[in-house]
């Protein structure tokens, strides 16, 4: 009679094989000494490492763990800033200084002698005095953004790098 | 329960599985002091990574000793446990008495020297045959769980199984077991 697999011996003594398969394999044992010796062994060794009797923690060993676990932070609540007036404050008081000192600027301007040449182009008649004194201070102040961009970006990086 | 930090709940799971995982790394380790440390490590992990489980349909009792399996071979590797690791707890001081007058002297040594040639023996194991044989034998896992936990298939598991009872065998003979 052919010997079984030993992990098939194995997995009968463990009762882990299927039903069908403990059924054959006790139906070969009963009919093979050599296999019957190796059950047997299995049991031996069995008894023999029992022998090693299981050990208790220390008791105290589940508050040590939780003493050392650090308390749950609440989650954090995602708080929005509360918008500032300031900006809107800045804005409106920019644009009121530059309306008036437009408006000065426009008064001044149409007394000097250059303008009375200009009038005559339909682009400053169009714009009239408010309209033309309102491009130049736009024209000066993106000539000014434009000319320090450069200078703050580098200098921007400049301070990045170092820190 | 677990995963929403109640600590009731990671008391009871605490004990359910204590005695297990303690005796899984005390006969990994073959130490006591270290098997304690490593206890609270796995559960301290447990309580961390309890997200980590499929709660769905996944094995705990598995899990649990995947984690406890991972840190009692991490420890082991390191340097220091490399060469030897015997259980200093375990060696009777020179005063004290060897037996507890409750019990027989004679089966208590008796006990005691067969609990220490089995610890030896499975000392003397390479770490891949004591693993099994602590897996399966004293956990009671079975091997498709221990194939599971440790990545291998359940026929090399076997085999390394038949390999250190067949070790343990040479090494306990003398003790005439």
């Amino acid at each position: 009679m052919p010997h079984e697999n030993k992990d098939a011996l194995l997995s009968l003594f463990y009762g882990e094989a299927s039903p069908p398969e403990e059924q054959h394999l006790r139906q070969h044992l009963a009919g093979c000494a050599d296999c019957r010796e190796y059950m047997q062994f299995l049991q031996r060794m069995n008894l023999t490492l029992n022998r090693w009797p299981e050990a208790r923690p220390l008791a105290d060993t589940c508050d040590c763990i939780l003493a050392n676990i650090p308390p749950a932070r609440p989650r954090a609540r995602s708080v929005r800033a509360p918008l500032s007036a300031w900006p809107i404050f800045n804005i409106a008081f920019a644009m009121i200084f530059m309306l008036l000192l437009i408006y000065f600027a426009q008064s001044q301007i149409s007394l000097l002698p250059v303008w009375r040449s200009l009038a005559r182009y339909w682009i400053i008649q169009a714009l009239g005095s408010f309209g033309f004194v309102a491009l130049v201070f736009f024209g000066i102040g993106t000539f000014i953004t434009l000319s320090l961009a450069p200078i703050l970006y580098f200098d921007l990086n400049k301070r990045t790098l170092h820190s | 329960m677990v995963l929403e930090k109640n600590l009731r709940a990671f008391r009871i799971l605490y004990t359910r599985h204590e005695t297990g995982i303690y005796n899984f790394i005390v006969r990994y380790t073959g130490n006591k002091q270290i098997a304690q440390d490593l206890l609270q490590e796995t559960f301290t992990r447990v309580w961390f990574a309890a997200h980590l489980f499929d709660h769905a349909g996944g094995n705990f009792r598995g899990w649990l000793y995947t984690i406890a399996l991972n840190i009692a071979r991490s420890e082991m590797s390191k340097k220091r446990y490399a060469y030897h690791y015997f259980e200093i707890s375990e060696i009777p001081h020179k005063d004290e008495p060897r037996h507890p007058r409750s019990e027989a002297p004679d089966a208590q040594s008796e006990q005691a020297d067969l609990k220490e040639a089995i610890m030896r023996a499975l000392e003397k194991l390479s770490p891949l045959l004591r693993e099994i044989v602590v897996l399966k034998h004293y956990q009671q896992l079975k091997f498709k769980e221990i194939a599971a936990m440790t990545r291998t298939p359940e026929g090399t598991l076997k085999a390394r199984f038949h390999r250190a009872l067949a070790e343990l065998k040479t090494l306990l003979e003398p003790m005439e077991l």
